[in-house]
């Protein structure tokens, strides 16, 4: 059974995550801010991460490159919700995200079909 | 005692001569009317007259009692008095003559020399009349006969002699009855004045010059009789202040009440000065007051022409000019000085309330009332009231163009100054005025807004409306300073609050992504759910959220097009189809563009890629597009755009030399509107310029068009003509295009350029998960002479690649395909061969722009379905483009 970790400040889009992820047999885990994240990801490694870029405290940018440096091959997918000033931040924040590791770099709203299938891929 | 007596007789008769003369000198000077003849008249004359007739008479009374003391004592001292007589008549430096009935009986020396003969016989036989001239012969008859009759002697007259040499002379001649030699004879004492004569006519010549000039000058004269206290003054002085000429008696009062309180002071300075004798002459300019109340401006001048012998003033004259075009003038001048110092000194709100005391003053009116049309069709009024009366509004009270008073909007229509001298009700204002003059502010024949003073305690003339006038002038420049920078302000309002709703955009970009993801993601497993409940698949609940998830997708896209809309700078420039930036822009415009306006497309296929900035390119057309709009927005029409490719050097006609050596795309936006003519053709890109009303656009449309277009090293031509519509095509360099100028073939020949771009042998993968369209990629490229190795796995593809990196020249590949999309094979191109250009094949939308600039490999764009001439240039671009860049391997691999 894989393990999942979402990483994501937005609750509804969490809740979206835990509720497709769960009913397509995951076993899931989800942190507010990238700081929990990384802590629940060193307690309890988990096979896959899925993280919000743009998060207070410790962006996704952050977590990536701290998850990366212990785990280099962890699996990420790296999620936005679009542009915030400075303009066109979170595209470059998703850029980055790819050239840091992250596997897939998608724009919300994904559909669930496609975060599924790049879930699947990823695992397998 | 007869000596005594002698003299004491002698005395009296010239005492009686002395007053006869006087009396008649008096009777002839108060005889004169005219003022200036008085004036001018020369007092030697006076004086010769007095001298003359003294000596007539003391003469006549020597000569009487001569002959009396003759008859009473005829032998006493004959010898004594003869010899008296004969020293005094033969020495007397005037001529005389006796004679009798025209016959000379007696000269004197000077009287022979005068007409010319040694002595009385050598006249031979002339007798007096023939030495007067004839038209004088008559009179001088009649003055003989007259005299010899024993009448009272007549006045002293002059009359013209014709001496020997043809030579007519002026002479005074004075005569009296004697008796000579027993018989009664006239005796005449004749002198010449021909030189008196002259001068006096040249003195009546000069005067009339005089009079002339002061005429034409129409300059008034005044004389001041300053023992009398009197004052005359000629006509032109009385005209100039509109009094009667001569009415009436005046002294320099007349002048002092006519001179206005500020300017009497230093006038009577000037003439105090003048009159010590500490200036040579009197000048002041004053403002005297005309009957009908105005002010004129006098420079009078003036200079005592008499002083008693202790130099005490008797007599002063001068002239009146008029100066109040000149002093307007120099006024006007003055306050447009002031009134640039004002506006340069004062903030902007102050301005017009500092400049208006200005106005006022100048047109001596306690009121005066700017109101300026603004940017927002309405009217700004700006009161002074030099009174500090109470004003129901505030300056920069603002009111709507309409809901002004009739005056002010019949200026503002007719552009012509109104003079109203009577009581004039103002709706604006708070009480009626008395009178005022309104003149429009115009520039260009633009009306900018109007310009009132009111109140003026006398009647406005024309020349105060001339003199308003002219100060608008002055104002204008100002007034169209103060609207620019509203309008300057108004846009740097509009540019922040652009900025805020970006801001703002993203912003709720974000949150609303999230949202429309948790929408999206729960109505899909909700509907996932309902499908599996509902027996068949189709079920309503499952069709319900079917519409749910596609409401997202249009929600989706909204943020897409705010975000759009707002952005306006991006980081970089990268790789972009302009067919897609058209394809979005175009959807975008056909949500807002009115139906009346129909948008079409031509877009040609498989244009190359420009490096460029998507959003820029957006904010191009969409400047265009909006513009075309507003040209169409009455009548509609046809909104069309364009993309074709421009080969380098292909004598474009519109291509300007510039760009003409690099190969290009053209992006062309046709209207149907109603145009432009050449002067606004010419100002097009000017910051700022705009025909636009009000609100409908900024003005700075097409100067960030042409800035963007200049950014992309690309040119814009804009085609217009007055109800023909306007197209502006905008030229961008292609990637890897060719650049004749740099290329490395020697000329620019046809045949060179051809040979250039053909690139056979180069080896191609062409990667597609359809065999189909792999079959018919490697057909066409190994027909065009290239190596092809056609897959249809990416995987295999990606392992290929790696195993040998170096063996392709060129990879063709899908975007969509299952395992790998053809990003993630550019992706893995970038680690393992980043030099290795790669040409996407694409659907029509499928290809995220901001996917370009994370692909420098990406070349080219081969946009589903295409032909084989399409993927034959793509190929030859790319490869041609591929030599370009120093580590073009590529080509250097094909070619070795």
């Amino acid at each position: 059974m894989s393990r999942i970790l979402i990483i994501e400040d937005d609750s509804l889009t969490r809740e979206w995550l835990e509720s497709l992820l769960e009913r397509n047999g995951y076993v899931v885990e989800s942190a507010n801010n990238g700081a929990e994240g990384v802590r629940l990801f060193r307690d309890n490694p988990a096979d896959l991460v899925i993280t919000d870029i743009v998060m207070p405290e410790k962006d996704g940018i952050e977590t990536i490159t701290d998850l990366k440096r212990t785990h280099p091959d962890l699996k990420v997918i790296a999620i936005s919700g679009g542009e915030r000033r400075p303009e066109g931040v979170s595209r470059n924040y998703l850029h980055s995200a790819k050239l840091l590791g992250a596997n897939r770099a998608m724009p919300k709203p994904i559909s669930n079909e496609d975060l599924l299938e790049a879930v699947r891929e990823l695992l397998g | 005692m007869p000596g005594t007596l002698r003299f004491v007789l002698a005395v009296s008769a010239t005492i009686l001569g002395f007053c006869i003369a006087d009396a008649a000198i008096d009777a002839r000077f108060f005889s004169t009317k005219n003022f200036t003849d008085e004036l001018l008249r020369p007092d030697h004359r006076e004086l010769y007259f007095r001298a003359v007739g003294c000596a007539a008479i003391a003469l006549a009374g020597f000569i009487w009692q001569g002959f009396r003391r003759r008859r009473r004592d005829a032998v006493e001292a004959k010898n004594e008095s003869d010899k008296l007589y004969r020293d005094v008549v033969e020495n007397s430096p005037d001529s005389i003559i006796v004679h009798r009935g025209g016959t000379m009986l007696y000269l004197n020396k000077v009287a022979l020399a005068y007409l010319g003969v040694p002595n009385l016989e050598a006249l031979g036989g002339k007798s007096l009349p023939d030495f007067i001239h004839p038209d004088d012969r008559e009179s001088s008859n009649s003055r003989r006969e007259t005299t010899l009759r024993g009448a009272p002697p007549p006045p002293p007259a002059t009359v013209r002699l014709l001496l020997p040499n043809d030579q007519t002379r002026d002479a005074m001649v004075s005569s009296s009855r004697i008796v000579f030699e027993g018989e009664p004879a006239v005796l005449t004492f004749c002198r010449d004045v021909t030189d008196d004569v002259a001068t006096r006519r040249d003195l009546a010549a000069s005067r009339e010059r005089l009079s002339l000039a002061l005429e034409a000058a129409q300059d008034g004269v005044w004389d001041w009789d300053m023992v009398n206290d009197r004052l005359v003054y000629n006509r032109a002085w009385a005209r100039m202040l509109g009094l009667k000429p001569f009415s009436g008696e005046h002294t320099p009062e007349t002048w002092s009440n006519l001179v206005h309180k500020d300017d009497k002071k230093e006038a009577m300075e000037a003439a105090a000065a003048h009159i010590r004798g500490d200036v040579p002459v009197f000048e002041a300019e004053v403002r005297l007051r005309h009957t009908d109340g105005h002010y004129i401006w006098v420079l009078d001048r003036g200079k005592v022409v008499e002083r008693a012998a202790d130099g005490t003033p008797m007599r002063m004259t001068g002239t009146h000019r008029d100066i109040t075009a000149r002093k307007e003038a120099e006024i006007a001048l003055e306050v447009r000085n002031r009134i640039a110092e004002t506006f340069l000194t004062s903030t902007p709100d102050e301005v017009f309330p500092n400049i208006l005391p200005l106005i006022g003053t100048a047109l001596k009116s306690p009121q005066a009332l700017l109101g300026t049309l603004e940017p927002n069709q309405k009217v700004k009024i700006t009161t002074y009231d030099r009174d500090g009366g109470e004003s129901p509004f505030v300056n920069g009270h603002q009111s709507r163009l309409e809901g002004l008073p009739s005056l002010f909007k019949k200026i503002v229509a007719d552009r012509q100054p109104q003079i109203t001298n009577e009581e004039l009700i103002v709706a604006v204002l708070p009480r009626p005025l008395s009178r005022a003059i309104t003149v429009p502010i115009l520039s260009k024949g633009k009306s900018l807004g109007f310009l009132m003073v009111a109140d003026r305690g006398s009647n406005y003339a024309q020349a105060d409306a001339a003199a308003l006038t002219s100060l608008t002038t002055y104002l204008a420049p100002i007034l169209e300073f103060h609207m620019e920078s509203e309008v300057k302000e108004g846009q740097l309002r509009q540019a922040q609050k652009m900025e805020a709703i970006g801001a703002l955009a993203g912003g709720i970009a974000h949150d609303f992504n999230n949202i429309l993801q948790a929408i999206l993601g729960f109505s899909t497993l909700a509907r996932e759910e309902a499908q599996a409940m509902d027996s068949q698949p189709g079920g309503l609940i499952a069709n319900d959220l079917e519409r749910v998830t596609r409401a997202t997708q249009r929600g989706r896209e909204l943020v897409n097009r705010i975000l759009l809309f707002s952005r306006r700078q991006e980081e970089e420039q990268h790789p972009v189809d302009i067919a897609q930036v058209i394809e979005e822009a175009v959807g975008l415009l056909d949500n807002t563009i009115p139906a009346t306006i129909e948008l079409r497309k031509n877009l040609e296929t498989g244009t190359r890629l420009v490096n460029a900035d998507p959003a820029q390119i957006s904010q191009v057309l969409l400047n265009l597009a909006t513009n075309s709009f507003h040209a169409m927005e009455e009548n509609g029409g046809v909104l069309t755009f364009e993309l074709k490719s421009i080969e380098a050097n292909s004598n474009h006609p519109l291509v300007p030399d510039s760009i003409a050596h690099l190969d290009l795309v053209a992006l062309v936006v046709t209207d149907t509107g109603m145009g432009m003519d050449e002067a606004t053709l010419a100002r097009l890109y000017d910051p700022f310029f705009t025909t636009k009303d009000v609100g409908k656009g900024t003005g700075l449309g097409l100067s960030v068009v042409h800035g963007i277009v200049a950014a992309h090293r690309g040119e814009i031509i804009v085609e217009s003509a007055v109800e023909r519509g306007t197209t502006a095509h905008i030229f961008l360099p292609v990637i890897g295009g060719l650049d004749t100028e740099q290329a490395a073939s020697p000329t620019n020949s046809q045949g060179a350029v051809s040979s250039a771009r053909i690139m056979p042998g180069s080896r191609i993968l062409f990667l597609d998960d359809e065999p189909d369209i792999t079959a018919l990629g490697k057909a066409l490229l190994e027909k065009q002479g290239h190596q092809v190795l056609a897959l249809n796995d990416s995987r295999l593809a990606l392992e290929h690649l790696r195993g040998a990196p170096h063996d392709f020249d060129l990879l063709i590949s899908d975007l969509t395909m299952p395992h790998l999309t053809g990003l993630q094979i550019a992706d893995q191109i970038a680690l393992i061969r980043p030099d290795l250009p790669l040409v996407l094949i694409t659907g029509l939308n499928d290809l995220p722009m901001e996917e370009y600039h994370k692909h420098p490999q990406i070349r080219g764009v081969l946009r589903k379905p295409f032909g084989g001439d399409v993927l034959r240039e793509t190929v030859r671009d790319v490869l041609h483009g591929g030599e370009r860049p120093p580590t073009g391997e590529g080509r250097a691999a094909s070619s070795s």
